[in-house]
């Protein structure tokens, strides 16, 4: 049975031989890890070839570091706070264009289209510009939670921050996607809720 | 909790990380506010869009993993270059090589022999201060020394006996020459002495050494009776070849 607490462990001991210069457990980490990494820094940058140097980098840092790891965070919270770190080093002094979503242009079009009817996919289109516009901080939350399924306790070890922190970036993120949530017409209904 | 807190944990109770106790309190506290549930479906779609990756998103390289070998093994190349470079210049040019930062051990670092040397000249000569010239002819001197010092340690050639004028003799036991070193005594005259060398038919041929004996040579092939049995002489020995 492959539960949690089996893999936690399995990954110690990858970073155990990886210490000892191990390629083999490296490529074992690299196979469960880097995909991931690379989709927590292409969300976040929106630039493939720096993403793809970006999860080398990261696993060069965890084939160098791997003997100072103490165990005292999961493993895949160490990994994804050096991709957090390097991203955020890497997008420093880069201003991507976060227009606020209330002043969004596209903002007034998609309003128009309130009353016709759209389809899920094209909502999760729209969604995913919205979800572009989010600062850094609230994007990397958002992500955190949603696709990457960490607990807040968990986000707040990779972004070496208060929990509360974490709690009320994911509360403002919430708050500016939910006018455009209710203007594009989603519902409890749309999203499979109870009306 | 209020209702800030359960709005807080509304995603983290979607994504299902909450632990059972906060699990069971959100529950709940859905159950009494209908109007919540619309706020959980948004979280549920936000979820479901932020978690599927849809065909257009960039994939990673599969050849990434290849790349990052290739990182690694050049760069193990170079740290072994740098360390061979760094013994090279060790052992080329030692002042030329860049010295790491001294580390605090907590104990006074030893000075070298080297190092006491020079400090020792420096407090003595005040070797800094000191002309080139003088410091040609203080370490001429040191130089005199030590060769000097050695010449003393070479094996040396045997003396046959030592003279109080300084001068080694320079007769030693020859084949088919008889040599004799003798002790006489300090009354004994100058005629006395000549007398005694005639009647034995001897030479004086060295002396006097430190003790006060001659080396004298016989024409006769053994000392006579005679001259062992004379008043005057106190020592004999005859220098064997």
């Amino acid at each position: 049975m492959d539960t949690a607490n089996d893999r936690a462990a399995e990954e110690q001991q990858w970073i155990a031989r990886i210490a000892e210069q191990d390629r083999t457990a490296l490529k074992l980490l690299y196979d469960r890890y880097a995909p991931r990494v690379f989709r927590f820094v292409i969300r976040m940058m929106k630039d493939e070839a720096r993403a793809q140097e970006l999860v080398n980098d990261v696993m060069m840092e965890i084939w160098k570091s791997a003997a100072k790891f103490e165990g005292r965070s999961a493993v895949s919270t160490w990994i994804l706070g050096i991709a957090r770190f390097r991203t955020l080093n890497a997008v420093r002094g880069y201003k991507p264009d976060l227009v606020g979503l209330d002043e969004s242009p596209e903002q007034e079009d998609h309003s128009s289209d309130v009353s016709q009817v759209k389809s899920m996919e094209q909502l999760r289109v729209l969604l995913r510009q919205a979800l572009d516009r989010l600062s850094v901080e609230h994007r990397e939350v958002v992500e955190l939670t949603f696709f990457h399924g960490y607990s807040y306790p968990e986000i707040a070890a990779i972004l070496d921050c208060p929990e509360n922190t974490v709690k009320t970036r994911m509360f403002h993120a919430r708050n500016k996607l939910r006018p455009w949530l209710e203007r594009q017409g989603v519902s409890a209904t749309d999203a499979g809720g109870v009306p | 909790m209020n209702t800030q807190t359960f709005e807080e944990q509304l995603a983290w109770y979607a994504n299902g990380t909450l632990d059972e106790a906060e699990r069971a309190e959100m529950e709940a506290w859905l159950a009494a506010h209908p109007e919540a549930r619309q706020r959980l479906a948004e979280i549920d779609f936000l979820q479901g869009t932020v978690a599927e990756v849809t065909a257009d998103e960039p994939q990673l390289d599969p050849g990434g993993f290849d790349l990052l070998m290739a990182q690694i093994d050049v760069q193990e190349q170079e740290q072994e270059l740098e360390l061979e470079l760094e013994v090279v210049e060790t052992s080329v040019a030692p002042e030329l090589t860049e010295q790491p930062e001294p580390v605090w051990t907590g104990q006074p670092e030893k000075p070298g022999l080297a190092q006491q040397l020079r400090e020792w000249f420096e407090e003595t000569f005040q070797w800094s201060l000191t002309p080139a010239f003088a410091r040609v002819a203080v370490v001429a001197q040191f130089a005199l020394v030590a060769v000097l010092g050695t010449a003393l340690y070479l094996p040396q050639e045997e003396a046959g006996y030592e003279v109080l004028s300084g001068e080694t003799g320079a007769v030693t036991a020859i084949e088919g020459v008889v040599l004799v070193d003798i002790g006489l005594n300090p009354t004994m005259t100058l005629a006395e002495l000549q007398a005694l060398l005639q009647t034995q038919r001897a030479t004086i041929v060295g002396g006097p050494n430190s003790l006060g004996f001659y080396r004298i040579q016989l024409a006769d092939a053994e000392p006579r009776p005679a001259l062992r049995a004379h008043s005057a002489v106190i020592y004999l020995q005859r220098v064997e070849p």
